[in-house]
């Protein structure tokens, strides 16, 4: 147990970096992570010594980031009408001159594509590895890596990235 | 060799993340090939500006501090106190004799279905599969119906070993694995014609049925499957195809034979492996002799009358 505690302790900058990626908010992020480890305490036989821990952990992560994204979005459904913020009129030269630093472009893309791209770009995981955590084939996490980084080569621009006009 | 053809947008994405960094033949067919498109280039550069910018972008995190509130959950925990130490929840696995049937039984949760049984699946598959070694195969034949079993604590459920002599199967062996605390059940079995696979069974608690998933590695074909109280897998060098058509023969088989009847007869009468009921062999890789450990009394709850 004590181990097994160290081990994942050493973890917790990495399962940090990823929460990042995935949220943005560090607040939010550390949020994450402390779901993760406690479900991981309270889970961890199933890891039992097998495997990767930080794959384990990483996979353990993105399901929790997961139901909460679909927690989120079901209270966000329940907002009253009279409640919800007026659409931003994306004529307007405030709608359509956005930031667009990586992290602001990274966080346009659908959850899925995020974590496949944080995995392999920042975590430095190999497909396999990468598939895995995510739980689906290869392919489609290379299907999801290959439109999420096509989607950030129209929002996110190396040369001005502060600031790029959206089309 | 590698030509342009070869070279698909993913490489690029690979070579932009260092993944090919392990393979400098293909790094530098993929480079030569990019050198010559212009798009390509600019596609490239593209990829590597991103890594480069998310990369910077989230350095600083793993040099920070670890936050007190985090280190305070692995700290908080305490040894002993969860609810998946407490003696209830423990493990047993008896096997019964014969092809008649066997119990097995386990405790935890399953969070991520399937994927430690496919990892030793594929371990023991490739470790020792069924078709490594024809002529000792033949030999193990009478292996199938030696008894292996072995009681520790509770016991869940019980099964038998799918007949699937309608595919032209034979079962040719079965044992008992231990994988850190899981138990698994493996069940070899060879066709006359030499095709020849290994079947995986172990106890989970969820259930609702999924449905059969397949991965290769290394040339093994892994399927995976729920179904009720069971987590199957499936290892097999034959193709795909004929690995699904398998998992599907299989699971039909287990579920037509009623293999398992758990969970409504589950309000098991506890009997302590101390005094094996009718069937239950005390053979083998046993640790029945380590059924008592930590204070807790073995039980083993009989749900299903052999078959």
């Amino acid at each position: 147990m004590r181990e097994t505690k160290w081990l994942i302790a050493r973890e917790i900058p990495r399962l940090r970096r990823y929460a990042l990626a995935l949220t943005r908010d560090p607040v939010a992020a550390d949020d994450l992570v402390q779901d993760t480890l406690e479900r991981a305490i309270r889970k961890r036989r199933l890891w039992g010594g097998r495997g990767s821990l930080r794959s384990w952990l990483y996979r353990i992560l993105y399901h929790v980031f997961l139901n909460q994204c679909t927690r989120r979005q079901r209270r966000a459904q329940e907002v009253a009408l009279d409640d919800a913020p007026d659409p931003v009129d994306s004529a307007t030269p405030e709608g359509s001159l956005v930031h667009r630093d990586i992290v602001t472009a990274m966080q346009d893309l659908p959850p899925e594509q995020r974590a496949a791209i944080a995995l392999t770009a920042i975590e430095g995981l190999s497909y396999d590895e990468a598939a895995c955590v995510l739980d689906v084939p290869v392919g489609t996490l290379r299907s999801r890596l290959s439109r999420g980084r096509e989607s950030l080569r129209e929002t996110f621009d190396a040369q001005e990235p502060r600031l790029r006009r959206v089309k | 060799m590698t030509d342009t053809d070869d070279i698909h947008e993913l490489d690029l994405l690979a070579l932009a993340d260092g993944l090919l960094d392990h393979d400098p033949a293909r790094k530098a067919a993929v480079e030569a090939t990019i050198a010559r498109s212009a798009q390509a280039s600019a596609r490239l550069a593209d990829y590597r500006a991103q890594t480069a910018a998310l990369r910077a972008a989230h350095a600083g995190v793993l040099a920070e501090p670890v936050p007190a509130r985090l280190q305070e959950v692995l700290d908080s925990t305490r040894g002993a106190s969860g609810p998946w130490l407490q003696p209830a929840a423990a493990i047993l696995l008896a096997i019964m004799a014969g092809l008649s049937g066997w119990w097995i039984g386990q405790d935890g949760e399953e969070e991520i279905p399937g994927q430690a049984l496919l990892d030793e699946s594929y371990r023991q598959f490739a470790l020792r599969g069924p078709d490594r070694d024809a002529s000792a195969l033949m030999q193990s034949v009478s292996g199938a119906r030696r008894t292996i079993g072995w009681v520790e604590q509770d016991v869940a459920i019980r099964l038998s070993a799918p007949d699937l002599s309608s595919e032209g199967f034979d079962l040719i062996d079965k044992r008992a694995l231990r994988n850190g605390d899981d138990q698994i059940v493996a069940l070899d079995y060879v066709s006359e014609d030499g095709r020849a696979f290994s079947l995986f069974i172990t106890l989970r608690r969820e259930n609702r049925p999924g449905p059969i998933i397949e991965e290769e590695r290394g040339g093994v074909v892994l399927t995976y499957w729920h179904d009720g109280p069971l987590a199957s897998s499936l290892a097999t060098r034959l193709p795909i195809p004929e690995a699904r058509r398998l998992a599907e023969a299989v699971r039909h088989e287990m579920r037509n034979t009623n293999t398992t009847a758990p969970p409504t007869s589950l309000e098991p009468k506890f009997r302590s492996p101390d005094e094996p009921g009718k069937g239950i062999m005390a053979d083998t890789t046993g640790t029945a002799a380590d059924a008592g450990t930590g204070g807790v009394s073995p039980r083993v709850a009989p749900i299903v009358a052999p078959n």
